[in-house]
């Protein structure tokens, strides 16, 4: 199977759970809107091997990734309950499938926190996770 | 019918002592590895993408490592640079004037160096040689 891509997956994710708006590598700048964003970032090695081989000799497959996610609001409690709302979705999700790929675990690396006011006095909140799937 | 086998180390004392010691150094040692792991991130947060963010010098200058508990920390901030959480996890767009600069410029490579074998093999080697220099 290709190289999944991630930020996609938890986009549509979010999506359809009701997490809306929700864009891929960052907020849409200037535009006022309330939105959630999910960006990746790098550190992680990509493919790891685990388990014992198969019958077939190959291994299974895990891609790993660091992805932010970001939720801007006007109103900073109404901020907080969006990225909170965001954390509750992602945080400790085990096999899960998204668009036809499993996703073996998502957990919280960095809890939400303010990163920033944006000239229209929006804040955005952000937090970061771990995501691993198999590939 | 029984039999009994006995297994003794001729030089028994010595190697009680040698233990004792390998296990009094042993903290100190892994206390070196940490703090050299955290030298070279520091040093990779300002020499590989993605870099600290230059625009006064403050928050490059306040990179350093520090006795943190029982083991060390790459630091970045403090005093009256109050922005390098912002600068680190920010990582909406933005224009950085320093060439390769960008957000996430320790976990990165924090992430790089001890998620791979790298560390792994800095404390083996470490280790290993303060088995060998013990004596046992």
């Amino acid at each position: 199977m290709a190289t999944p891509a991630i930020t996609e997956d938890i986009c549509d994710y979010m999506i359809n759970n009701s997490l809306t708006p929700t864009t891929i590598g960052g907020l849409v700048p200037n535009s006022g809107i309330n939105q959630y964003a999910v960006v990746e970032f790098p550190g992680l090695e990509n493919i790891k091997t685990h388990g014992t081989p198969s019958a077939n000799n190959t291994y299974t497959k895990l891609d790993q990734a660091m992805i932010q996610v970001q939720y801007r609001h006007t109103s900073a409690h109404t901020a907080l309950t969006g990225i909170l709302a965001g954390a509750d979705l992602l945080d400790g999700k085990g096999s899960i499938t998204i668009n036809t790929r499993v996703y073996s675990f998502i957990s919280m690396t960095a809890r939400p926190r303010i990163i920033g006011r944006e000239e229209n006095g929006s804040l955005v909140y952000a937090a970061d996770f771990r995501v691993s799937v198999i590939r | 019918m029984a039999i009994r086998v006995r297994i003794w180390s001729t030089d028994l004392k010595v190697a009680v002592t040698k233990l004792d010691v390998f296990g009094k150094k042993l903290d100190g040692t892994v206390s070196e590895t940490c703090r050299k792991i955290c030298e070279q991130i520091l040093k990779d947060s300002d020499t590989i993408p993605p870099v600290v963010p230059v625009d006064t010098g403050a928050l490059q200058d306040s990179g350093r490592v520090e006795k943190d508990g029982r083991g060390w920390a790459v630091m970045y901030g403090g005093g009256s640079v109050d922005y390098a959480l912002q600068v680190h996890d920010d990582l909406r767009q933005r224009s950085y004037r320093r060439p390769g600069a960008g957000p996430k410029f320790v976990e990165a490579h924090y992430l790089r160096r001890t998620e791979g074998q790298e560390a792994y093999k800095e404390f083996t080697s470490d280790i290993e040689h303060l088995i060998q220099s013990t004596g046992l």
